[in-house]
């Protein structure tokens, strides 16, 4: 057994304030925000725009880039992308209705496991994955509690809905 | 199984070399550096004046030095900042070798790293003294390597390759209340 598996360090969201730089804490263990790619910036802000045209349908709905969402006493994520509807709250506790992550390689791992299981144990409706490298987009949609991917563009908000070709986001990218 | 262990995420010394703030890296785990407290501080500068006084002044001793939370990057995936090392030998680009002594001033929340990873972490590359400094319960607790296992060591001599001295780590807390 390595030293690390043994002697491992919890910490929690009151420590994570006092951190310098860019840390996601999951279950107590920090997990460094990668350095973000062009590649994933620009997709980002084609997606942000995208979805907030969309959501001109909705008006109590709106999106938020890399804002902090705090789960529980030792778990706080800063996902790429997310959708709230409701009253803009002072800091986000209640599971958004969407999260889209740009997956880089370097956090294909964080994204599609562990941001994937999180955010459909804590009841995420939607869940997207955007591949700025494949031009792919994967959506999970939460069925009795398990994502389930979803094929069609419709999504609903509340009492919301809204069509979003979220591959639009690649339009003019290389 | 919880999630974070399911998905465990190994860092590089250049993955560290990119945080700000203050980590040390063990087995590419990272370990948030705890925002030290007066006590600490105070013991760590009266041991380091106690230290720099002795290798000044004892002959063989020249070679050594004492460096305050320097680096010392051990593999591509472990580096730590030791409160204090002893180093002796000419003054190293970056610090790779094991050092002649590491002192850690334990705080509450550093104990468990203390007594356990660091410990073994010195035990298993080779420091030859490692030493705990509480000061609050104002005691010291010294190890010394014998046939690669740390032994708890009782005496005051100390031996740095030519350096033989003799050191009394509870000075420090003289001036203490």
């Amino acid at each position: 057994m390595g030293l690390a598996e043994k002697y491992p360090v919890k910490y929690t969201v009151e420590d994570w304030k006092n951190w310098q730089g860019d840390w996601e804490l999951v279950e107590g263990i920090p997990y460094a925000m990668a350095s973000p790619r062009p590649i994933n910036q620009i997709t980002l802000g084609k997606l942000s725009r995208l979805i907030g045209d969309a959501l001109d349908k909705c008006p109590d709905c709106l999106i938020a880039v890399e804002l902090d969402w705090y789960i529980s006493f030792d778990t706080v994520i800063r996902p790429d992308l997310m959708i709230l509807c409701g009253e803009i709250p002072e800091r986000v506790e209640k599971p958004p209705y969407m999260v889209v992550e740009v997956v880089s390689p370097s956090s294909r791992q964080i994204d599609e496991g562990l941001k994937f299981e999180l955010c459909e144990r804590e009841g995420v409706k939607y869940f997207v994955l955007v591949y700025p490298d494949e031009k792919a987009v994967r959506v999970f949609e939460l069925v009795g509690g398990r994502y389930k991917q979803k094929t069609d563009r419709y999504f609903s908000f509340g009492d919301c809905e809204v069509e979003i070709n979220l591959e639009e986001a690649f339009h003019g990218l290389g």
